[in-house]
């Protein structure tokens, strides 16, 4: 009864005045990882979410992520010959963030920083923000929630924070 | 009665779910009827006593527990990884905007032309704004999550409610902010702003504001 109570107290909060096309009242979950949380497989990294309470009705899902790291540079900078090589110097910090559940494609993105320079860079450290959004019913086969982020193109990443929710509308 | 029914049995489904979730997911062996190996491990367990319904604290010994101690193998397949993060319970409203649901602000300056004739007014496109009004703030742990893009036009988003405040730039933005404001957040305020006057070709925002239970 107390959690009864608890809900519906929450189910009456925020009645906001409904000025916007696109205003929906949702429960769900939501997932704070970082990097730790990820499992890694060289420059790709996996986690796993468990999803309860999909009976097939719409979930939004709402991935984002910053991924920060070292770029890569083509030529690699070597001091050792020439500290002061004069380019061009391709830069790269290209980085794929995919998500699914159970096997079904939620949504993809991929970003880069790359740069084309005249010499190398002093620092090599990027972030690129990683945004996938999407609404839709699976019929009731989402059960665990993969994402996958993958350094396409960089030398390391160093730094993930992963934001996720899944909700129901209602 | 009926809307409150549905988010009733909708927010009891998330929330029994945790349980079997972890259960599902690491596959404990169990060693005595309701007792998971988890918390047998962790430090004493009861166990029950034959007819009388008695139970004895009992002393565990780990190494025993091989499957569950070890540490978890790294195979790349659904559902055989547990790197488990316990989800938070949320429930609140999400907007959904686009370019179309803010106001486009300017910078104003008069032009006094040197010959006398009448000030002219020049505006600049300065960036875009929309006020969201917000109810339901009582002083509880809220959670506020934006995040969204302007198609490579490069832009600061300010955003604030009460005590609330957080900014991005860039042509996405990522704000993630759990945090109590005291009751202070009635009007949640977005604000992009940009220096070239040239405007984004497209906003796209999702805004939301939940709470934890």
């Amino acid at each position: 009864m107390e959690l009864a109570k608890k809900t519906l107290a929450a189910s009456m909060m925020f009645i906001s005045t409904g000025l916007f096309a696109g205003v929906v009242y949702v429960s769900g979950s939501k997932y704070t990882l970082n990097k730790a949380d990820f499992l890694q497989s060289g420059n790709n990294y996996t986690a796993y979410l468990e999803v309860d309470g999909d009976t097939g009705q719409q979930l939004i899902f709402d991935v984002d992520a910053r991924v920060a790291g070292l770029g890569k540079e083509s030529p690699e900078k070597d001091c050792n010959t020439s500290c002061h090589y004069k380019g061009p110097v391709d830069f790269r910090y290209v980085v794929e963030m995919q998500v699914s559940c159970s096997g079904i494609a939620i949504g993809s993105e991929m970003d880069n920083r790359n740069e084309l320079n005249d010499t190398w860079v002093d620092d090599r450290s990027r972030e690129v923000k990683l945004l996938v959004d999407n609404s839709l019913s699976t019929g009731g086969n989402c059960q665990q929630l993969q994402v996958d982020v993958k350094g396409v193109d960089v030398d390391t990443i160093e730094a993930i924070e992963l934001d996720v929710l899944i909700g129901e509308i209602f | 009665m009926k809307i409150i029914n549905r988010i009733l049995m909708g927010m009891l489904t998330l929330i029994l779910l945790p349980f079997t979730a972890a259960q599902a997911n690491e596959q404990l062996p169990v060693i005595e009827d309701g007792y998971s190996a988890q918390i047998y491990c962790e430090c004493l367990y009861l166990q029950k006593e034959g007819d009388d319904g008695s139970a004895q604290i009992m002393r565990p010994i780990c190494d025993d527990l091989y499957p569950i101690m070890k540490e978890p193998e790294i195979k790349l397949g659904l559902g055989e990884i547990d790197a488990y993060v316990e989800p938070i319970y949320i429930g609140g409203v999400l907007y959904q905007l686009d370019k179309a649901d803010f106001t486009p602000f300017y910078n104003e300056r008069w032009l006094f032309p040197p010959c006398g004739e009448d000030p002219i007014l020049i505006k600049t496109l300065a960036g875009y704004t929309i006020n969201i009004p917000v109810d339901g703030d009582y002083g509880q742990d809220l959670i506020f999550d934006i995040n969204g893009r302007s198609d490579g036009k490069v832009m600061t988003l300010a955003a604030s409610c009460g005590n609330f405040s957080a900014t991005d730039s860039g042509d996405k933005y990522i704000i993630s902010k759990q945090m109590n404001t005291n009751g202070s957040c009635s009007n949640m305020e977005l604000k992009f702003s940009f220096t070239s006057s040239t405007p984004p070709a497209l906003i796209e925002l999702s805004v939301l504001i939940a709470e934890i239970f």
